[in-house]
Parts: structure tokens; C-alpha cells; sequence
């Protein structure tokens, strides 16, 4: 069984994020920089098949990313990946979620796959759409928010998590899975392993081997980034003293008007 | 001229000449066999410093320096030791006259060394009686009973006593001028005056005989026995590692070809530590002050030593044949008995060195994984060792193998490491933050500092000074200190990183080296020369450890620092504390690491507290349950070790709890929040600042 995991390198999620110069990206200056969380539980349940099917799998990671991404597919060797694909082009800065999904689709159909994982979601800009846009290119059945996997001759069984309980769900190889927190725990890479991902060779088709050009990625975006704004400072929390009557009187009141969530 | 005639009585004498050569052939092949083991593994230097060995060999061999904690204990084993070398002594006096005629067993020597040979002869005695009354009667937690301990102590004692009423019988049977030298003789001859003297020679023929065999038997007896310890015990006290408490040594990681880092079998250990397995006299003193053995987790360092002789011991040539078959499983292809001399002149590099025949995954399967991760590294077991045996450090050589290559370890753990990983801190807080808490203290940079001040102190904060709520006022108050008395220092800010205790104590050496390298790089480009730190671990790290990768600084933990300021003058205290109860609760690192016990009590004396101390303290002070990264993993086994210890604060009924270290400020805060508030509890330099 040939897998294919797509994943990103986002900012560690205790980064201290301020906008960039051009106000449409983020000042990278003091970043660390991460494998997905949600694309190393996909990684991680890659090498779960791999591992429970014996020598008859192969697990693939493919990255799309400036240079610094490189560190990623690196620490994705050292935890058990077989191969690595690095995919970048300057003109891929700013693409969005169907630029990307257009760039994966190409990465993955030269690869060949049955099975492919994605995370559910970059903890960066939270879009949650390049799995399930992929999918729909390739043509594929998927299953998004999965916590739980099982492959099953040719077909797969999968919880997804849904609003208030489980929905299982079976769906036939080739199919695109994306990974939910409580898939799995992914393991701490091993020191001879990581010394060994540091010699392994990464494939580097660039956009013209995967039959691209910065055209066809620009025509792809559907979306434009055009400014970015730091979140507002989180105000403190506010008490509401009184006869608890009075309070909760008070607090609907709060919730209403001022917070309007009521 | 005074003497006694050898071979008294004995007429077929002569037999003892072969009993003789048989006892010290057996002797020979036993102690050969243990020294090809212990000559086994990497070959390294032994003899460095040979006068401090020597010295050592004196006061912990001789005079049994570190058994004086348990005074009982002390004078047992003193006077079977040194009860039995006089015995050995005079034994051999006799043996230079009888077959090397030289004329040693007369005159007025021989009248002294008779009345010395009565004399530690009742002293042997009773040792070992005591000996048998703690085993037998006493029964202490500590000692594991076995059948050699009963035939070893009556052994001797059988000897001891023998001895006697071989005097008694003589004395009674044949008119000696010389009685009086040998008073306890004398003393039991006089009840035998009446008895008739083929009588007592016929029965004095049968107990010299058992007294000869039974001696000879518990000699060639000791490389196969816990009588091996006289050999071994010192020895190792003798050649043992003169490190630092706590120093680990590094890994090398250049070969990047490498497949196992840590202890996974005992191929690496060089003579020195299998010197030390096989020392153990299992008196179990390790045992008796463990915190994770005395809070009911699987660990007792006495067990995890004795797992790990046996081991060892597998490669004895009277241990192989027994030890084949219980390890079948794991019989490699090849050489199995040759073992013994095939891993050691040649080949350690790279591939697999010969082990023997049992060779198995010591984590694991030697010693449990629950085990390995329950050590808190305090080192009460270390200050306790008469035979100075290291046990923490062999446990994190464990964790080293279970992290670095099984990456099999605690998720806590895991997490922990990757925190310190990504963001330089095992809180996992955005490492961007890390001088966030000295905003609007007025605490410079160090840089700003230096320029100004070439000899001006780095104050690094740790840490838990720098993302913990709690110990950031620990660090407001170091700071607001050091201002006050007009210290030149300033911090390295985001510059500085966690400096690798925690993933060092888990077992991640290669996150440890990187770290490491980081900062040494860090703080020799700031021109850093003297660093204070108010973290004991950071402390043993920076000043112990960092050296051997290439960071040199004058480091001074924030109590010493305080202290002197104290003592001359530049701090005043300004109220006294009226005589209120101060506990002080002595931090593993900073008393048993580092022997700074006085400093810290010096400031709360010198404050005018009424300093209360624990029933443990100092170098016997009990855990807080948070070293060796036990601070990031969950207690799930057994009580409690913070709460045992907050009991134990509780207990001297002080409002105030002090400590120096920012992992048992912690703890034991959280265990006084469970004891309803009980105490409140601060580091030195908050109590200080509280009184300027």
C-alpha cells in the first residue's frame, strides 16, 4: 500500500506571531517553526498501517514550503517516513487552499497512492479546506475529522468526530483521510533515526517537473490575502458582585448587550 | 622465651598442607574468574589522583568513614572486620614460624599479639552476634535475609568461638606460664581443671580440625559468597569515580552510524562500574533513604544494583553453564563460553561486541521500564553507599537507551522534551517570553551591563524563574536583592535556554548537548565570566557539567551569593523576625550536589527566624519528589513523595517553610494546599526580602 501524507510546517503554537512589513504576512524573525500538529497525527497514523501491514507499505510525506520545510520532511524521516517530497517555488508564496490542493494533486499522482492523510487543519491560517480540496480533484471518496482508522482489505473504516457523538464511516481505497486530535500520539523520533534523516535524500520536483508553472498556480487561487491583523488583546475577565439574584439579573443583561451572545 | 608450641596436639598435621592448597586453589580460580568479568568492557584510566584514593582507601576502608550514620551498624561491622584481620594476622604470624622459621611467634611480641588475639577475637564476636540479633531478631526493612547470610555470620562466629575453646582446652590440658595473655582462654579453662586430659586433648584434636575446615571453607568460599565485598568493597572505594556527585558523562555523538546510545547491555561498562556491582554487600542503606522505594514505587536501588551484578555475573565461568538455557531466546549465532575474552582487546567500535551467552536488553527486560522512570536522582542512596556505588546516574544510562533509541518513554515526559525542544523550556511557554518577567523591574541586559562592569554577574533566571508565576517572584526578589546591594548584573533574556537538566535526568543527551552548546556559545559571547543562579540544577549543570563541553564560569548558587552579601554588610536586614518558626528544607541538588547546606541557614539565622530543622536534613534531607525531571511526570505509583515530605514539615508545626531550589518550591506548595494551607512556602531570597 503506497501512502501519501501531505503536510505543512506552521509556527509553533506558543509563537509570539506580529504582522510582516507588507501587512499581508507574518514576520517570520524569532519563529520556530513545527510540523503541523494535525499533519504529524496523519503522519503518524501512516506509519500505524505501515507498521501493521508489515513490509507490504510504504509511507510518503510531501510538504509544500519555502526552504525552511525541509527541517520538517527531516523530523517526518527521522519518526519512520520512507520518502520525502519537497515542493517550492517563490511564486507559491500567498497561494491559498486551492492553489495548493492543485500542487498536492500533481505531487501525489506522479507518486502514486492508495491511500492518502492530511490533517484536518494548519494551526496557522485554519482554513481546514487543502484535504478536502484535494479529494474533490482527484475525485476521491474522503473522510474528514478522523479519530479513529482502520484499513480493511481494500476499504477503510473511519470515525469521524461529528457535533455531539461518532459517525463511522467505510470508504473504498484510493481515499483521502483527514486527521483529528485523538488519532493517535506520534512517537519521539529515535537518535540513530534522526541522525539518519539528516543524510536522506529529499525529491525536489519543483513546479515544472510536476508538469506546473506559476500560470496554473495563480489561476488556481481562489482567494487573496490582503491584510493581516493581530487578534485584539484578550481583556481580563470581569466579576459580577451582589445578591446572586441581582448577579445573574446583571450578567443576562451583559451577555445581551454588551458581549451580544445571548 | 615466651611462645606456644605450633601444632599442638595435631599429629596428622601434615593434612592441613593439602586442605590448604585446595582452599587457596579454589580461592584463586574464583577471584580469577570475577577479575577477567570486572576486566570485561571498555578499557579506561583507573589510577588518576591515586593519593585521594589511597587516603580514601584508609577512612572508607579502614575506618568505615560512611557507616558512622548508623553508629549501631558502625560498630558491628568494625569489630567483625577488624576482629577478624587481627585473627588473620596472628594466623599468619604463625605461618611465617611454623613453615618459614622465621622467629616471629615469641618473646614479648608474642605475649602482646596473644593478648591482642583474645582481645579482638570477643570483639569479633561480638560483631557478629550483633550482626545476627539485627538480621535475626531486629529484622530492619533493609536486609533481605538469605541462606549465606546465616552460614556466613555462623560460620564465623563458629570459628570465633572454636578458637576459644581451643585456647580453654590447651590451657586446661597442658600448664602454659603464659596464661594470663590469654585471658579468655584462661578465663574458660579454669571450669575444664578437673576434667581429665586425654579427655580434653581428644576433644581438642576434633575442634582444631573443624576450626581449620571450617575457616578454610569460608575462604575458598568468597568469590562464590557476599563474602567477595572484602575484596571488592574496597577495591572500589579505592578506584572508584572521583567525579563530582551527579557529573554524567557525555555522549559521543559523532558517529553518526551509531544505533545504541545508553545502557542497553553491560558491554559498555568499563572495569570501574562493573567493580561496583559487584561490591554490593546488599546492606540496603540505598534502600533505607529512597523516596521512590519508601513511597511504595517498583524502585529499590539496592535491586536494581543486584539485577544488574547478575547480569554480570552470567559471564562466570561457573555461572555460564546454568545461565544457557534460561536465555535461549537470545543465543546469537556464534562463540557463546569464549565470550568472556573475546569483547575485550579488540573490536569495542562500531559492531555488536561479544557478549555472552545471555546478553539481554537491560531495560526492560533486567530492570523494569517502571523502575527507570520512578528515580528522582536526590542521591540519598549515593550519600549513603559505604562501597560509594552510583545508582541514579545507571538509572538515566537506562533512560538514555529507552529515549534515544526505543523512544519508548512517559508521554509527560515526551512532552516535557518536545517543550524544551521548540520553545527552550519544559513549560512549553512561547520562548519569546522568557524575560517577561522582569518588565518594569529596571533588570538590564547583560550586555548593557558589561561594557561598563568587564567583571559584572549574569543572574541566569532558569527557567522556572523566567515561565513559572510562582518562581517568577522568586526571581523579582533575586533581582530586587542584587539592586539593592548594588551588584553589577544583568540577564541574557531570550538569549538564554533551559540548561538541560530535565531532558539530561529523562534521558535526552542529544537535546541536552544542543542545549549545551547553545548556551556555553551564548554566554562566552556576552563575556559572561561569573554567573549567579537561585536553581540548583541549573547550578549543577552550568558549574559541573557544562566544563566537559567546553563552557568554563564561576558559578554561585543565590544562597552562598546572598550570604556573603549578608555577612558583609551590603545587605542590613531590617526587621527581625521575632523569633518566628522557619523550616528549611534542603534541596537534593543544591545540599548533596552541590555540600551547600550552611549558606541558606545562615540567611534565616541571620534574620533573627527561629530556623527549625526536619528530622532529615541536609546530606540526609528527603526529595521533594522533582528531580530528575520528575517535576514534568505524574506520580501514579504509590504515595506521594511531596506530600511525604510536606507531613513531614507539617509535623515541626513552623508557619513557614523555606527552600532554595524553584522545583521544591513547587512541590512542596502543592503539597501544602493539600494539608489545608498548613505552612506557606518561600525561597531564602523571598524570606529576605521580606525583612529589608
Amino acid at each position: 500500500m503506497r501512502i501519501v501524507v501531505c503536510a505543512k510546517q506552521v509556527p509553533d503554537t506558543e509563537a509570539r506571531v506580529t504582522v510582516g512589513k507588507d501587512g499581508r504576512s507574518i514576520d517570520e524573525t524569532g519563529i520556530t517553526f513545527i510540523i503541523n500538529p494535525y499533519d504529524e497525527f496523519a503522519l503518524e497514523e501512516g506509519l500505524r498501517i505501515k507498521e501493521r501491514l508489515g513490509g507490504q507499505a510504504t509511507v510518503t510525506m510531501v510538504c509544500v514550503g519555502p526552504p525552511r520545510a525541509e527541517e520538517a520532511l527531516r523530523t517526518g524521516l527521522a519518526m519512520g517516513a520512507d520518502a520525502a517530497v519537497h515542493v517550492w517555488d517563490d511564486s507559491l508564496a500567498g497561494a491559498d487552499a486551492a492553489a495548493l490542493a492543485l500542487v498536492l494533486q500533481a505531487a501525489v499522482t506522479q507518486l502514486g497512492f492508495d491511500l492518502i492523510l492530511c490533517g484536518r487543519v494548519a494551526i496557522d491560517d485554519a482554513s481546514a479546506q487543502v484535504g478536502l480540496r484535494l479529494a474533490e480533484r482527484l475525485g476521491l471518496p474522503h473522510a474528514n475529522a478522523v479519530t479513529k482508522l482502520e484499513v480493511q482489505g481494500s476499504k477503510l473504516v473511519a470515525h469521524r468526530e461529528v457535533e455531539g457523538g461518532v459517525e463511522v464511516v467505510e470508504l473504498p481505497l484510493p481515499a483521502v483521510v483527514t486527521a483529528q486530535k485523538g488519532l493517535n500520539e506520534p512517537r519521539y523520533p529515535t537518535i540513530p533515526a534522526i541522525m539518519k534523516a539528516r543524510r536522506r535524500e529529499i525529491g525536489r520536483p519543483g513546479l515544472a517537473g510536476l508538469g506546473l508553472d506559476a500560470g496554473k498556480v495563480a489561476d488556481a487561487c481562489r482567494s487573496e490575502v490582503l491584510s493581516l491583523a493581530p487578534a485584539p488583546a484578550r481583556k481580563g475577565g470581569r466579576l459580577v458582585a451582589g445578591e446572586p439574584q441581582e448577579a445573574a439579573r446583571t450578567l443576562a443583561h451583559l451577555l445581551r448587550e454588551e458581549a451580544k451572545v445571548l | 622465651m615466651p611462645t606456644r608450641p605450633i601444632y599442638w596436639n595435631v599429629p596428622g598435621y601434615l593434612w592441613l598442607y593439602l586442605f590448604f592448597a585446595i582452599t587457596v586453589g579454589v580461592l584463586a580460580w574464583g577471584l580469577w574468574g570475577h577479575y577477567r568479568v570486572i576486566r570485561r568492557g571498555p578499557r579506561q584510566p583507573l589510577w588518576d589522583q591515586a593519593g585521594r584514593r589511597l587516603w580514601s582507601l584508609v577512612v572508607d576502608g579502614l575506618f568505615q568513614r560512611r557507616f558512622w550514620t548508623d553508629p549501631s551498624a558502625a560498630v558491628m561491622h568494625l569489630f567483625i572486620m577488624w576482629g577478624m584481620l587481627v585473627l588473620l594476622f596472628g594466623t599468619a604470624i604463625v605461618l611465617l614460624e611454623a613453615d618459614f622459621h622465621l622467629p616471629v611467634f615469641r618473646g614479648t611480641f608474642y605475649l602482646w599479639l596473644s593478648l591482642a588475639l583474645d582481645v579482638f577475637g570477643v570483639l569479633a564476636a561480638v560483631g557478629l552476634v550483633m550482626a545476627l540479633a539485627r538480621r535475626y531478631l531486629l529484622r530492619p526493612a533493609r536486609l533481605d535475609n538469605r541462606g549465606e547470610d546465616a552460614l556466613i555470620l555462623g560460620g564465623l562466629l563458629f570459628v570465633v568461638l572454636n578458637g576459644f575453646a581451643l585456647e580453654a582446652l590447651r590451657l586446661a590440658a597442658s600448664p602454659d606460664p603464659w596464661a594470663a595473655w590469654s585471658p579468655v582462654g584462661a578465663l574458660l579453662a579454669a571450669p575444664l581443671a578437673g576434667a581429665a586430659p586425654t579427655t580434653l586433648m581428644a576433644w581438642h584434636r576434633v575442634l582444631w580440625w573443624l576450626h581449620l575446615l571450617t575457616a578454610m571453607a569460608l575462604v575458598a568460599w568468597l568469590p562464590f559468597s557476599k563474602l567477595l565485598h572484602i575484596l571488592t568493597g574496597p577495591a572500589h572505594q579505592l578506584l572508584r569515580d572521583l567525579a563530582p556527585r551527579g557529573v554524567l558523562a557525555p555522549v559521543d555523538f559523532s558517529d553518526e552510524a551509531r544505533e545504541v546510545y545508553g545502557l542497553a547491555n553491560l558491554d559498555e561498562v568499563g572495569p570501574r562500574g562493573r567493580l561496583a556491582l559487584e561490591a554490593c554487600t546488599r546492606c540496603g542503606r540505598c534502600q533505607e533513604v529512597c523516596p521512590a522505594y519508601l513511597s511504595g514505587k517498583p524502585l529499590t536501588p539496592k535491586q536494581v544494583v543486584l539485577d544488574l551484578r547478575a547480569e554480570l555475573e552470567v559471564a562466570l565461568p561457573w555461572r555460564q553453564r546454568a545461565a544457557t538455557p534460561a536465555a535461549a531466546g537470545h543465543a546469537a549465532a556464534g562463540g557463546g563460553a569464549g565470550g568472556a575474552s573475546a569483547g575485550t582487546s579488540s573490536g569495542r567500535a562500531g559492531g555488536a561486541p561479544a557478549t555472552g551467552p545471555a546478553a539481554r536488553t537491560i531495560p526492560g527486560q533486567v530492570v523494569e521500564t517502571e523502575v527507570i522512570w520512578s528515580c528522582t536522582t536526590c542521591g540519598a542512596c549515593q550519600e549513603q553507599c559505604p562501597v560509594y556505588i552510583d545508582h541514579p546516574p545507571l538509572l538515566v544510562e537506562m533512560r538514555r537507551y529507552l529515549v534515544m533509541v526505543e523512544g519508548e518513554f512517559p508521554s509527560e515526559a515526551q512532552l516535557a522534551l518536545r517543550n524544551v525542544e521548540v520553545n527552550y523550556n519544559p513549560w512549553g511557554v512561547g520562548w519569546a517570553d522568557r524575560a517577561a518577567w522582569a518588565e518594569g523591574l529596571g533588570v538590564p541586559d547583560f550586555s548593557a551591563v558589561v561594557t561598563e562592569h568587564p567583571d559584572a554577574w549574569l543572574y541566569w533566571v532558569g527557567c522556572a524563574g523566567a515561565f513559572d508565576a510562582r518562581n517568577r517572584q522568586v526571581a523579582a526578589a533575586v533581582a530586587g536583592l542584587l539592586q539593592k546591594a548594588g551588584v553589577p548584573f544583568g540577564i541574557l533574556g531570550t538569549r538564554e535556554r533551559c540548561c538541560g537538566d530535565p531532558a539530561r535526568r529523562l534521558g535526552n543527551e542529544y537535546l541536552f548537548q544542543t542545549l549545551a552548546e547553545h548556551n556555553v556559545a551564548a554566554l562566552t559571547g556576552a563575556g559572561v565570566r561569573r554567573i549567579i543562579t537561585a536553581c540548583p540544577h541549573c547550578y549543577h549543570v552550568l558549574s559541573r557539567e557544562y566544563p566537559a563541553l567546553g563552557g568554563q564560569f564561576q558559578v554561585v548558587h543565590h544562597t552562598a551569593f546572598l550570604a556573603d552579601l549578608l555577612r558583609e554588610g551590603r545587605l542590613k536586614p531590617a526587621r527581625q523576625a521575632a523569633g518566628e518558626g522557619v523550616v528549611y528544607h534542603d534541596s537534593c541538588y543544591l545540599g548533596r550536589y552541590a555540600g551547600i547546606y550552611d549558606a541558606p541557614r545562615h540567611i534565616v539565622d541571620a534574620l533573627g527566624a527561629r530556623r527549625v530543622e526536619l528530622p532529615r536534613a541536609r546530606a540526609r534531607s528527603f526529595c521533594c519528589g522533582g528531580g530528575g525531571g520528575r517535576t514534568f511526570l505524574e506520580e501514579s505509583l504509590g504515595k506521594r513523595i511531596n506530600l511525604m515530605r510536606t507531613d513531614e514539615i507539617v509535623g515541626q508545626g513552623a508557619k513557614t517553610a523555606v527552600t532554595a531550589c524553584p522545583f521544591c518550591l513547587t512541590m512542596l506548595e502543592d503539597g501544602a494546599k493539600e494539608r489545608d494551607r498548613a505552612f506557606t512556602v518561600l525561597d531564602v531570597a523571598e524570606l529576605l526580602s521580606r525583612h529589608l
